[in-house]
């Protein structure tokens, strides 16, 4: 110190300055310096008293500061609760309006298509019955589990999923987990799968072979040319059903040609589906584009997603369709319900029902064309209902269910069991509202350029549903190890000092700091080992 | 703070360093006092420290600053250096920091007291003279003394969190310890004597 070398060297000649001291007793003086004055000390009483007055003094001041004087405020000990409860309310909004917004989802759409669909032919209990456990769909799974199995499966997997993440948080443990519990999934039912199975990049069903039971084929060119007594379920890239299918057809493909006849039903996801055979009952397809040629023939119903539709063949019920474009040329023996943007009715066409057509654009109806009656057309509307109520009940609705799925449950910690946080659950929140607003306009510009249609329109659960199955729910957690930046600085100012890191400055021997720890180890106990013995402090008095 | 003899709660600072919230809550419970104390002493009233103390652990948890903690050093000593970094965050920002500049500390000249006088003063004053004392300090003159004598914040601590050479931690101690004995309204009959 450089108060402490002004005195070297004649230290005897002089008293100590309180700096000096004070350094002495706080141990920062170097060893012969801190030798220096305690030799002196040893002689002279004045320096000796400063030097207990200083310790006293440092004695009283961690005294009354270590003196606990004061209760810990009641609004501390609520802190932690308190920052737990804070967004409670959000999640109570969020859960409430997500529940609204699936009843006003199921009561909105989902229960008219179901009617709808009925009126268009499929009969069956409701609408997820009807799209996924009859017929094609079910077939060859009604062996293996019933649906409340597999959604008491999936909400105890997801309660797992929680349980195991608030314990388990390495992520190879978690994987383990999980891939046992998909492994228990995938093995329980293998023993019921009995049908048979190709696989190959071109899978042919000879025309003189005849399948007994259900088949399912994987391939990049897939043809069935026999008969296959059963359903087909076919995966692959270029499919032709050639052959005589006594089940049902279905069938995920870029192209699905039916060639053969289907005595069942037709349900299908495809980019291009031609139809130039008899299928005896129902057609279910989401497609980019459908041909029933005039060839084609369906027994039942045509129920049809897709943007364009050329129907040149015959329909032996009703038509419902959600399509950009139809283009009807032959004959529908029902009523057809359509939405889209055009609707063309060629000469050469028939219906024998009434035709409801809600699009952008006036029919263009030919006049030839043989109609029960005439098209009753209602004019798409786009805009939002700015004026009416329910808008903004709808955008309410659905930015909870924004801020529900995309921001606070990947985000926040409760309920994924990660730690919480108030700016992050508000920043959760800001990022899904900005989702939300982004998505909002991306929908709009949809339904601009494409005319609507309640797939882009209305389908918003799949946008939702990918959203959250597919964000990551560790997107906020900083990876790695970040560096001491405040230890880093001590290396520093160590390297400068010369003094190698860790180590603590030396300390002499006769110190207050053995007095101020044997303090503190009275009020509150050590906080830090200290090294090196401590010479006691001179006692006798100086000549 | 851990209690004398206590082991630091180790355990629960692993879990709290993977975000666990459970042992950020225990962390608070064990902490939160301590911490609070110090906020007390170092700044100016009682809510500004209640605002601080809720602040510095909101921040660790928020940021998750557990991650900069070195495992080999004392969790104690970290978290009382965060605070004081804290502390003296706030004050700067509230321009309340009263202290001449270290280039000014330099010159500064250290009148040298009567050790009789300075050993009377001592004995006389209690506990809570002192604290009322400390609460008329200058924001550096307080902080400096918190840190030494309530926390044990070491000198390169000391500078490092007040920003001065470390040559000037000793300085700003007597200096501090000179106004606190002026608060306590004995600076005259200490000052007047000087045995150089």
């Amino acid at each position: 110190m450089k108060e402490a070398d002004n005195l070297s060297g004649d230290a005897a000649m002089r008293h100590l300055d309180e700096m000096t001291c004070l350094l002495y007793i706080e141990r920062q003086l170097d060893r012969a310096r801190a030798q220096e004055v305690s030799a002196h000390t040893q002689d002279c009483a004045a320096c000796r008293t400063l030097l207990r007055a200083l310790e006293r003094e440092s004695r009283l001041l961690t005294r009354a500061m270590l003196e606990e004087e004061e209760a810990l405020p009641a609004r501390l000990a609520r802190f932690e609760e308190r920052a737990r409860r804070s967004m409670h309310w959000i999640w109570t909004l969020a859960f409430g309006l997500a529940a609204t917004g699936v009843y006003a989802l199921y009561t909105s759409y989902i229960k008219p298509w179901q009617v709808q669909l009925q009126e268009a032919g499929f009969s069956g209990s409701d609408l997820l019955s009807l799209l996924i456990f009859q017929g094609a769909f079910w077939k060859g799974w009604q062996s293996m589990i019933t649906l409340l199995e597999v959604l008491a499966l999936v909400t105890l997997a997801g309660f797992a999923v929680v349980f195991f993440r608030k314990r388990v948080r390495r992520s190879s443990a978690l994987a383990l987990i999980l891939t046992g519990f998909c492994a228990a999934l995938l093995l329980q039912p293998a023993s019921a799968m009995a049908s048979e199975t190709r696989r190959g990049e071109s899978v042919v069903v000879g025309p003189d072979e005849t399948i007994k039971g259900d088949i399912f084929l994987f391939g990049e060119r897939v043809r069935v040319d026999g008969t296959v007594d059963g359903d087909v379920f076919v995966f692959g890239h270029d499919v032709s059903v050639n052959g005589h299918v006594k089940g049902d057809v279905f069938g995920f493909a870029q192209q699905l040609r039916v060639n053969g006849q289907v005595d069942g039903n037709v349900r299908a996801f495809t980019n291009t589906l031609t139809i130039s055979a008899t299928v005896a009952k129902n057609v279910l397809t989401f497609d980019e584009a459908v041909n029933l040629e005039s060839s084609g023939k369906i027994g039942g119903s045509l129920t049809i997603f897709v943007e364009n539709l050329n129907l040149d063949g015959t329909l032996g019920k009703d038509l419902l369709i959600f399509a950009k474009h139809l283009a009807l040329s032959g004959k529908v023996n029902g009523a057809i319900k359509m939405k889209g943007d055009t609707l063309t009715i060629n000469s050469s066409a028939q219906v024998a029902g009434p035709i409801s057509f809600e699009g952008n654009k006036e029919p263009e109806v030919s006049p030839q064309a043989k109609l029960v009656s005439p098209v009753d057309f209602h004019k798409m509307e786009h805009k939002p209902r700015y004026m009416e109520g329910h808008y903004y009940v709808w955008q309410v609705i659905w930015l909870a269910a924004f801020v529900l799925w995309l921001g606070i449950v990947p985000v926040d910690a409760p309920l994924c069991g990660g730690r919480g946080g108030e700016r992050r659950t508000l920043r959760g929140l800001l990022w899904a509202g900005g989702a939300r607003v982004f998505w909002s306009s991306d929908r709009g510009h949809n339904c601009m350029r494409n005319c609507g249609g309640l797939v882009r329109r209305d389908f918003h659960i799949f946008c939702l549903v990918r959203g959250s199955v597919l964000c990551p729910s560790h997107h906020w957690r900083r990876c790695g190890a970040v560096a001491d930046g405040a230890h880093a600085r001590d290396v520093a100012l160590n390297r400068k000092n010369g003094r190698r890191t860790g180590d603590r400055p030396f300390g002499h021997r006769d110190s207050r700091r053995r007095r101020m720890d044997k303090i503190r180890c009275d009020l509150v106990g050590p906080r830090r080992n200290l090294t090196g013995a401590v010479r006691p402090l001179p006692t006798h008095s100086c000549g | 703070m851990s209690a004398p003899g206590k082991t630091e709660p180790t355990e629960a600072i692993a879990r709290a360093r993977t975000g666990d919230a459970d042992a950020w809550g225990v962390l608070y419970r064990e902490y939160a006092a301590a911490i609070f104390r110090f906020c007390r002493r170092a700044l100016p009233t009682r809510e500004d420290a209640e605002d601080a103390t809720i602040d510095i652990f909101a921040k660790l948890m928020r940021d998750n600053r557990l991650l900069q903690y070195d495992q080999s050093r004392s969790f104690t000593a970290w978290l009382y250096k965060v605070a004081a970094n804290h502390c003296w965050d706030v004050l700067r920002r509230r321009k309340t920091r009263q202290d001449k500049e270290t280039d000014d500390l330099e010159n500064v000249p250290l009148e040298h007291p009567d050790p009789n006088q300075l050993d009377k003063l001592i004995e006389q004053r209690t506990s809570e003279e002192v604290r009322r004392a400390l609460d008329k300090l200058g924001a550096r003159a307080r902080m400096a003394l918190v840190m030494r004598y309530y926390s044990d914040m070491s000198y390169d601590e000391i500078a490092d969190a007040l920003g001065v050479r470390r040559a000037f931690v000793g300085v700003v101690l007597l200096r501090a310890r000179h106004e606190l004995r002026q608060a306590l309204g004995q600076v005259g009959a200490l000052a007047a004597g000087g045995t150089s």
